[in-house]
């Protein structure tokens, strides 16, 4: 019984500008890692084949050693790779598969289908109708062909596409290139593997997107699979989604309304670990101690994690009386600080609500550390 | 606080102990001439208060010659506050002891000096003599000796008590921390902000040009990216047109055709050759054609230029005739002007003959007058000369000796001399006779009524009566009449001498000598009148006047006879000959002209006769040979074979035209052209590929959009902190200003009743001004009227107006620290000596105004200036009231000063 690994995806090369350039370096570089755990698994696992449907390219003008260490990382398993492009790394006149193939970085047991073809695997056989992208964007089925696509009798008939199936996936989703949803039928194929969403999503009983095997946003969808694919003629293919990826990728949203939501974040916070990229978004309103609290914990989630970025901006300073005692604030000083609690409140005050806070968070900090400099 | 009672000793010129028993509660004048202790009262009180008992360096408080280790300057000082009594007891040097008592409580030593300036507000040095740092309130309200202008260190020691007095007169809570934390948050602020203008700077500005240039250079290599997309689509095109070209190849059809064209082009070529000989021929024989027509051409050319030939030379005869006439025509015309010139020439000379001869007769009139004037003067000169030859003769002939004439005249007088002696002794006989009596005297008859006198016997004969004799008594008469006789003698003998008979001669001789020298001279002046050179020069101008009058007359006699008819003028005849002179020089040129004229003529007649006559040869040659009916035989020969020639090339080119090689050319060429471009075209696109392959690898390996990626990475790390040091930036901003604003409304509200103090006492010296309180609680500008158009800085202001407004700034120190139960005492120590009468009348006035408030001390040395304070002046020795005679110094010194 054939068996594949189906994923996609890979967008090697991919640079994540939003982080620190410490905390980019690894997440960029687990692109490739997870490459080299799908062979592992592959090999593990006994695949005919790894069908890899796009994208595995972020870039077209990613640098020579990056392709070179993604093939690198292939040799884990040695049987077939089958590759198509996708739309990030379309197989345009001039592409970065020209120039792996120029570099000599194309191993023997990779093939990349650079123009529609049907690529036969006697071993098993199979016949892969690949249904490679050959344009940045194409507005027609390119997998038309496999209506038609001659293969041997009695061989699996199984489809690599990248794009999105018409009418089942939300419209916004890269939807330039379409793939139609009677594809399965209409070309009689056992199994269609696809790629472009990047959450793992089963479209019918033959078709299914793998999604990306290691995240690389926020949002996401069932990120950081690859499928085990069993397909048997006749019978329906048995998938088996494998988590390989590593980072989990989340945003976390909290509210400060009373003092004890302090105790809940500081715990959630308490609950990140090495794997985690993090985005902690924290609103609401709390006194100095509560800010101390927040500040503490987020700095020490920021030690354990791989990556996390936080944004208080809209967390009201409200330093109690005591706070306005304990930094030793009288005077006019004390008139500054309620001003500024005040000017926290947007309708409130023609200052804007973040500078004041600004304002109020330099002026805290300052009247803390003399302060505390004075005990 | 009030000072009620000092007692001093031993202290400077107090050797002994001043004592002031009382004080005013409001104003004390103490005066003193220079040197009398002014300062040293003023130097006790401040000791007494601000210097540690125990501190060895203030010896100035030493009477001269002592040592600190014999003498104990001491000092009592008794005062009020609160309403209660204080004393303080200072002894310096060899006793050194403190002590300081109040409402029964009694402090000693370094307890009592530090209770008394937690009252007063000042402190105290860590060592030595006090210093100005520490003198607090005391240093600002006790005015040294010229310190009166000295404001702003006074009031920087003092300020932390008067500000704790501010605080304490109104209820509000200056912030402890802000100041310091204001600074530092400025300090902060002017890390990433522009003090002046609020732009980044520092690591701000570095993020804002840092994502800018990433900006710049993203947006670079975006085009770049573009450029490299639109290359690779470029070369899928050029691929796709290649691939389908070299299917289709169009060349192959372009080929087949241009060989077509090429063979047509070909065959019409062959009918081009056989043009060119008959093309040839044609040209030639038209040439040979005209060449034989100009020939006969030129025969008949001949012909008619002899004829022109005549015509020329019969129009050079008349010109040359017509030359001739007007030369002779000239001719007569000049022989005319010759001839008047002639005329005129011979009146200019009998006009020159006439004008000598009028010339002549004006001589000979002029030497006739002259000649019979000069004989009119000869005649006078001569008997001019005659007169003066006779005058001068007479005058020799009267001449007499002179030395005889004055002998003479010597004796005549001495006998006159001796006539009157004898008158005088004679006797005198007067007669006075009665008509008809005869007397005589000494013979003489004597008149009826005479006086005679006798100077020797005489006798009178009277008729009738006999004679009577007379002789004159005195003896003397005879001597006289002796002398006289020899007088007389000596005159007969002088006269003789003289050749005269009497001395009356002698006169007569002397007026015609006289009267002759005169004429002789008269007459010498008119002769040197009428001829002052001699007669004989005037004799020989007579002559030369007479020889020109001769010669003016022999010249006119030879002269022509005067013409009858009348004649003009010399200068009339002279114009009309240079008229006539000019006329014919005029005819003489025109006369040339023609002539020269007439010989051009004739010369163009010789040519144009020579030309007529080799024209006529050569038309006489043609004629005489065959030539020109030869060459008209050659013409129609020629021709005929023209024509001949004419109607075959008009067939072949019939027949060229109708091939159309030009048309078939063109078609070869495009044809060519055609294949040509297609095969470049060809060839160039694939340069193009392969040249986009190269340089399209080149790019890709560049990684561009890795780069950008990167880029991109960077600039979001860069905008973040761009915009995490931004909102720092404005946070403190808003910080620094919300805390400026306060502070400064607050320091406002702090120093409101110090600056109604200070507008209080303002209004009294200079009405209409004001002062506003600095921050640092010193004066700001003075603001004069209500324009603000003079404003002045304290440090502008003049000597005099700073130590004024420096004094009413202290006195509003004073009201607050008052206000706020701190004690106050006022000492001026020779103050305002700088103010003018009047504003030293204003001061006057606030000083007696602060009283009402305040115990002032005031010391002086001129008492006269503050005697509108209401208070008479004390004097400072009065208060003496002992004197120590430890020493023989201290002892006379005291004397000295019992004597004063």
């Amino acid at each position: 019984m054939p068996r594949f690994l189906h994923t996609a995806d890979l967008q090697v090369g991919r640079k994540y500008s939003q982080f620190d350039p410490d905390d980019a370096v690894p997440i960029a570089d687990e692109r490739i890692a997870v490459v080299a755990r799908m062979a592992s698994l592959a090999a593990e696992r006994k695949v005919d084949a790894v069908l890899v449907a796009g994208d595995v390219f972020d870039l077209q003008t990613v640098s020579d050693r990056v392709i070179r260490r993604l093939f690198a990382a292939m040799e884990g398993f040695a049987g077939p790779w089958v590759l198509i492009p996708g739309n990030h790394d379309a197989a345009l006149a001039e592409c970065v598969w020209t120039r792996a193939q120029r570099l000599g970085a194309l191993p023997a047991h990779v093939r990349v289908a650079l123009r529609p073809e049907v690529i036969e695997l006697p071993s098993c056989n199979v016949s892969i109708l690949a249904a490679p992208l050959t344009q940045r964007h194409t507005y027609n089925d390119t997998t038309d062909f496999f209506d038609a696509a001659e293969t041997p009798d009695g061989w699996l008939r199984i489809g690599l596409a990248h794009g999105s199936v018409t009418g089942i996936l939300p419209e916004d989703i890269d939807s330039a290139n379409p793939i139609s949803h009677d594809r399965v039928t209409s070309a009689r194929l056992d199994y269609l593997a696809l790629g472009d969403w990047h959450g793992f999503k089963q479209v019918n009983d033959r078709c299914a997107y793998s999604g990306t095997p290691e995240q690389d946003r926020f949002r996401g969808n069932e990120p950081g699979f690859c499928l085990i694919v069993d397909v048997e003629p006749g019978q329906v293919p048995k998938v088996e989604p494998v988590r390989v990826g590593r980072y989990r990728w989340q945003q976390i949203a909290f509210r400060v309304a009373v003092e004890s939501d302090v105790d809940v974040i500081c715990a959630a916070l308490q609950g990140l670990d090495v794997n985690d990229v993090v985005q902690v978004h924290i609103e609401g309103r709390t006194d100095l101690a509560g800010q101390r609290r927040l500040m503490d914990a987020l700095g020490q989630a920021h030690a354990r994690v791989q990556s996390l970025s936080h944004d208080l901006g809209d967390l009201r300073l409200l330093p109690t009386p005591d706070d306005i005692a304990d930094l030793h604030a009288d005077g006019y000083l004390a008139e500054v600080i309620a001003e500024l609690r005040d000017a926290q409140e947007d309708d409130v005050s023609t200052i804007d609500s973040h500078v004041a806070r600004e304002a109020l968070a330099i002026l805290c900090t300052e009247l803390d550390s003399t302060a505390r400099a004075g005990k | 606080m009030k000072l009620t009672k000092l007692r001093l000793a031993q202290i400077r010129q107090f050797r002994g102990t001043l004592e002031i028993p009382i004080f005013e509660p409001g104003l004390n004048i103490f005066w003193g001439p220079n040197e009398a202790g002014k300062s040293t009262v003023v130097r006790a009180i401040r000791a007494a208060y601000l210097e540690r008992y125990k501190s060895g360096v203030i010896d100035d408080l030493l009477p001269r010659g002592e040592t600190a280790s014999t003498c104990s300057p001491t000092i009592e000082v008794h005062f009020s506050s609160g309403d209660k009594a204080h004393v303080l007891s200072k002894t310096f040097f060899h006793k050194k002891r403190c002590s300081y008592s109040c409402a029964g409580k009694a402090y000693e030593g370094d307890e009592a000096e530090d209770a008394v300036a937690a009252l007063l507000g000042f402190g105290f040095a860590l060592k030595g003599a006090s210093k100005a740092a520490n003198w607090g309130i005391p240093g600002l309200l006790w005015i040294q000796q010229g310190d009166g202008h000295h404001l702003a260190d006074p009031v920087d020691h003092a300020r932390d008590y008067l500000r704790t007095a501010l605080e304490l007169t109104v209820s509000a809570v200056a912030s402890t921390a802000g100041d310091d934390l204001l600074a530092r948050l400025k300090a902060e602020r002017a890390l990433l902000l522009t003090p002046e203008t609020g732009k980044p700077r520092g690591a701000y500005l570095d993020a804002v040009n840092k994502v800018a240039a990433l900006d710049a250079e993203i947006a670079a290599l975006d085009g770049q990216i573009g450029t490299y997309h639109a290359d690779v689509d470029r070369l899928a095109t050029l691929r796709a047109e290649q691939a389908q070209e070299a299917a289709a190849r169009p060349w192959v059809a372009f080929r087949t055709r241009l060989e077509g064209a090429r063979a047509a082009l070909g065959a019409s070529q062959q009918l081009q050759t056989r043009l060119k000989p008959l093309v040839e021929a044609e040209k030639n024989l038209t040439t040979s054609s005209r060449l034989l027509a100009e020939q006969l051409q030129g025969y008949v050319q001949l012909r008619e230029a002899m004829n022109g030939r005549g015509e020329a030379l019969a129009r050079a005869q008349a010109a040359r005739e017509s030359a001739e006439t007007s030369v002779a025509s000239w001719d007569a015309k000049l022989a005319e002007a010759r001839r008047a010139v002639d005329t005129a020439a011979a009146v200019v000379a009998a006009a020159t003959v006439e004008d000598g001869r009028a010339a002549l007769l004006q001589q000979l009139d002029m030497a006739n007058a002259e000649r019979d004037r000069l004989s009119g003067v000869v005649e006078h000169a001569v008997a001019q000369a005659e007169a003066l030859a006779r005058h001068t003769a007479d005058a020799a002939a009267n001449a007499l000796a002179s030395d005889g004439v004055q002998r003479m005249d010597a004796i005549l007088l001495a006998l006159r001399e001796l006539e009157i002696q004898r008158r005088a002794v004679a006797t005198a006989i007067a007669f006075d006779l009665r008509p008809g009596m005869q007397v005589t005297l000494d013979g003489r008859a004597v008149d009826r009524s005479s006086e005679h006198r006798i100077s020797a016997a005489a006798s009178i004969e009277i008729a009738g009566v006999g004679r009577i004799g007379i002789v004159p008594g005195q003896s003397d008469a005879a001597e006289l009449a002796a002398q006289v006789e020899a007088k007389k003698l000596e005159l007969s003998k002088t006269l003789a001498a003289l050749g005269a008979r009497t001395f009356e001669e002698v006169r007569l001789r002397q007026e015609r000598h006289r009267i002759a020298t005169a004429e002789a001279s008269t007459a010498k002046q008119l002769l040197d009148l009428t001829a002052p050179k001699g007669v004989e020069t005037v004799r020989a101008a007579l002559a030369a006047a007479g020889s020109a009058a001769d010669n003016a007359q022999k010249q006119l006699q030879a002269l022509a006879p005067m013409p009858v008819a009348p004649l003009p003028s010399l200068a009339e005849a002279k114009t009309s000959l240079q008229f006539a002179q000019q006329a014919l020089q005029a005819l003489a040129e025109q006369k040339a002209a023609a002539a020269q004229a007439l010989a051009g003529a004739r010369a163009s007649e010789h040519a144009a006769s020579d030309e007529c006559a080799k024209a006529r040869t050569a038309v006489g040659e043609v004629q005489q040979s065959s030539r020109e009916a030869e060459t008209q035989g050659q013409l129609v020969l020629e021709r005929a074979k023209l024509e001949e020639t004419r109607a075959s090339l008009g067939d072949l080119r019939q027949l060229i035209k109708q091939a159309r090689p030009e048309e078939l050319d063109l078609e070869v060429k495009r044809l060519q052209a055609s294949l040509d471009a297609l095969q470049t075209a060809h060839q160039q696109r694939a340069v193009q590929i392969s040249n986009l392959e190269g340089a399209l690898e080149q790019v890709g390996a560049n990684g561009l959009e890795d780069r950008r990626a990167d880029l991109e990475a960077t600039r979001q790390a860069q905008t973040r902190r761009r915009d995490e040091l931004k909102l720092r930036a404005n946070g403190l901003q808003l910080l620094v200003q919300r805390m400026e604003d306060k502070r400064q409304a607050l320091t406002r509200r702090l120093q409101a009743p110090l600056q109604a103090r200070l507008d209080h006492y303002l209004r009294l010296v200079f009405p209409g001004s004001s002062i506003s309180l600095r921050e640092d609680l010193t004066p700001g500008d003075l603001v004069r009227g209500a324009g603000a158009n003079d404003t002045a800085a304290f440090g502008q202001l003049s000597y005099g107006a700073q130590e004024q407004t420096a004094l009413i700034s202290r006195l509003a120190y004073a009201d607050l620290l008052k206000e706020a139960g701190k004690p106050t005492l006022i000492i001026l120590d020779d103050a305002l000596v700088h103010s003018d009468a009047q504003r030293l009348e204003h001061m006057q006035r606030i000083l007696y105004d602060a009283a009402q408030r305040h115990q002032v001390l005031l010391f002086t040395c001129q008492r006269e200036r503050w005697t509108g304070l209401g208070v008479a002046a004390r004097e400072l020795r009065s208060f003496v009231t002992s004197t120590s005679a430890s020493t023989r110094a201290t002892a006379k010194s005291i004397i000295t000063s019992d004597d004063l």
